[in-house]
């Protein structure tokens, strides 16, 4: 008989990605994000028993997260979550189908950062190194949030794309050699 | 545009949803977006990796602030003691050119230098061979070994205050040759508050802690160090001295004599309950509440005047979590209000 803490471990591992993103999609904190991603691992743990067989480990630890999600956001208003219908349902099958690729993709990180303009450099550094928000942004940039936030989104996608480029070119190479 | 971003792209309102700014109208608009094609929501997903991924690459490695110039490196107490040994020299000095260096020696020499008095509480001390207890105003030196038996507070020279919870052991160190001052915090918990404008200080255990003017607090176990930050920064550096991190307001951080620190994710408000005080507000303005919050937590409040004057608050508040104090006293006036981060819009 396998054994049940290697086999949720196993699983768990697979999941953690997506799961992660899953929390913090719904979760803008980052700590507070951490820490309800910290209990939906508890709950996972706790009743591993209930989890189906199979390959349905991840969508019953969605289950579970969304649960710890409602939780710590029940300050908000669920009509500002993503968590029911059919667009939830699609988020998270979109979700699932891209998340293999993001942990390759995240080493050409810094990479993809050095490689922005300046300016979009400098937004995604005080946002997230220097943790400063959206008004204090558009304040140091001499701009409007709304231009920060859309600089912001545009800056990501360059990093993103820049990623996915740099890990299909790295694949061509491992296939060619 | 404060908040909303009514009327926005569909890149603004990915980014103000991130952020936890969508107001509903907001919400419906990018809801809408999403479900128009498949590929909005490929793209949504791909930013939120890219978020995650960026978030992870700084907040679990530290944030790496710049430099930062204008951080005075003056700390307590340091200015009167090379006052002192200036003099002191001269002193010796002028004693050797008239050939009565003794005597001035013994007539220049410094006493003990007083770093602060009790405020509140009783105090263990050991000073030298001397153990002796220190009520409320009796004088703290350097190189006094305190105890607290209880909880007890030690008002520095600066007008900074040392907040010991029960079972504190800490010595006043005499300042290094950079003219800092010392805290060797040898066991259990001590909570900063430096006054503004004032001295930084060095907390010693197993890690180092470098106040860069801030209110905070520390715990020692002997082995390993945590911080949790309020106001300010603090610069967390392993007891070896490899490795360290800043941490900023509403952050905390772990770290001992041989392990990099690293940010630990744990709320500072919960963490840092021992320290506040059991207090009763009773129908006061809500600034005041607000103030009080504000000097005892991470949170700060971005709400009017009007607000703040104009609505009054009857409240006690002991060791519940801070945001319970908050949600209570938001409800009692009818106010909305939304997170972000340690930010508090009211409307």
């Amino acid at each position: 008989m396998a054994n049940p803490h290697h086999e949720f471990l196993k699983r768990y591992t697979v999941a953690l990605p997506a799961l992660r993103r899953f929390v913090m999609a719904h979760v803008p904190d980052y700590h507070e994000a951490e820490d309800t991603l910290q209990r939906t691992v508890t709950v996972l743990w706790d009743k591993y028993g209930e989890c189906p067989a199979g390959d349905a480990f991840t969508a019953w630890a969605f289950g579970v997260a969304r649960r710890e999600v409602l939780h710590a956001r029940r300050g908000a208003a669920r009509s500002k979550l993503l968590l029911s219908g059919d667009l939830a349902e699609r988020f998270e099958k979109v979700l699932l189908e891209e998340t293999p690729s993001f942990d390759e993709r995240r080493r050409f990180l810094d990479d993809c950062m050095a490689k922005l303009p300046e300016k979009s450099r400098r937004a995604l550094d005080l946002k997230y190194r220097q943790d400063k928000s959206t008004e204090v942004l558009a304040e140091s940039l001499a701009s409007t949030v709304n231009a920060v936030r859309i600089l912001l989104c545009r800056a990501r996608q360059a990093v993103g794309e820049c990623m996915e480029r740099a890990l299909r070119r790295m694949q061509a190479g491992e296939n060619s050699a | 545009m404060n908040g909303s971003a009514a009327n926005a792209s569909p890149e603004a309102l990915v980014q103000a949803y991130l952020e936890g700014a969508l107001s509903d109208d907001d919400m419906d608009t990018l809801r809408d977006w999403l479900s128009a094609e498949s590929g909005n929501m490929v793209e949504f997903v791909r930013q939120l990796d890219v978020h995650a991924s960026l978030l992870e690459r700084f907040v679990d490695l530290g944030a790496q602030p710049e430099d930062h110039p204008g951080q005075l490196r003056i700390y307590g107490g340091s200015a009167r003691k090379v006052a002192f040994r200036r003099l002191t020299f001269l002193a010796v000095a002028a004693s050797l050119l008239i050939g009565v260096g003794v005597a001035m020696w013994f007539m220049t020499r410094p006493g003990p230098v007083q770093l602060g008095s009790v405020a509140e509480g009783e105090v263990m001390i050991q000073r030298g061979t001397d153990r002796i207890s220190a009520g409320k105003d009796d004088p703290v030196y350097v190189d006094d070994e305190l105890e607290a038996t209880a909880g007890a507070v030690v008002r520095l020279s600066d007008g900074s205050t040392l907040k010991m919870d029960k079972g504190v052991n800490i010595v006043l160190k005499h300042p290094g040759d950079d003219g800092r001052s010392d805290l060797l915090l040898r066991h259990g918990r001590v909570f900063l508050r430096v006054a503004k404008g004032q001295g930084h200080f060095r907390v010693a255990g197993s890690a180092k802690v470098s106040v860069l003017g801030t209110v905070f607090g520390v715990e020692e176990d002997g082995a390993r160090t945590n911080v949790n930050v309020l106001e300010g920064r603090v610069e967390l550096a392993s007891g070896s001295g490899e490795g360290k991190i800043i941490l900023i307001r509403g952050q905390s951080g772990v770290s001992a004599s041989d392990t990099a620190p690293k940010r630990t994710g744990v709320d500072p408000n919960q963490a840092l309950i021992w320290a506040r005080e059991r207090i009763t507000f009773e129908d006061r303005p809500l600034g005041d509440v607000l103030e009080w919050i504000e000097a005892n937590s991470s949170y700060r409040f971005d709400i009017s005047g009007r607000h703040r004057a104009s609505n009054r608050v009857s409240v006690t508040v002991a060791d519940e979590p801070m945001r319970e104090i908050i949600e209570a006293v938001m409800l009692s006036c009818g106010l909305d209000y939304r997170y972000e981060k340690h930010d508090i819009r009211v409307r």
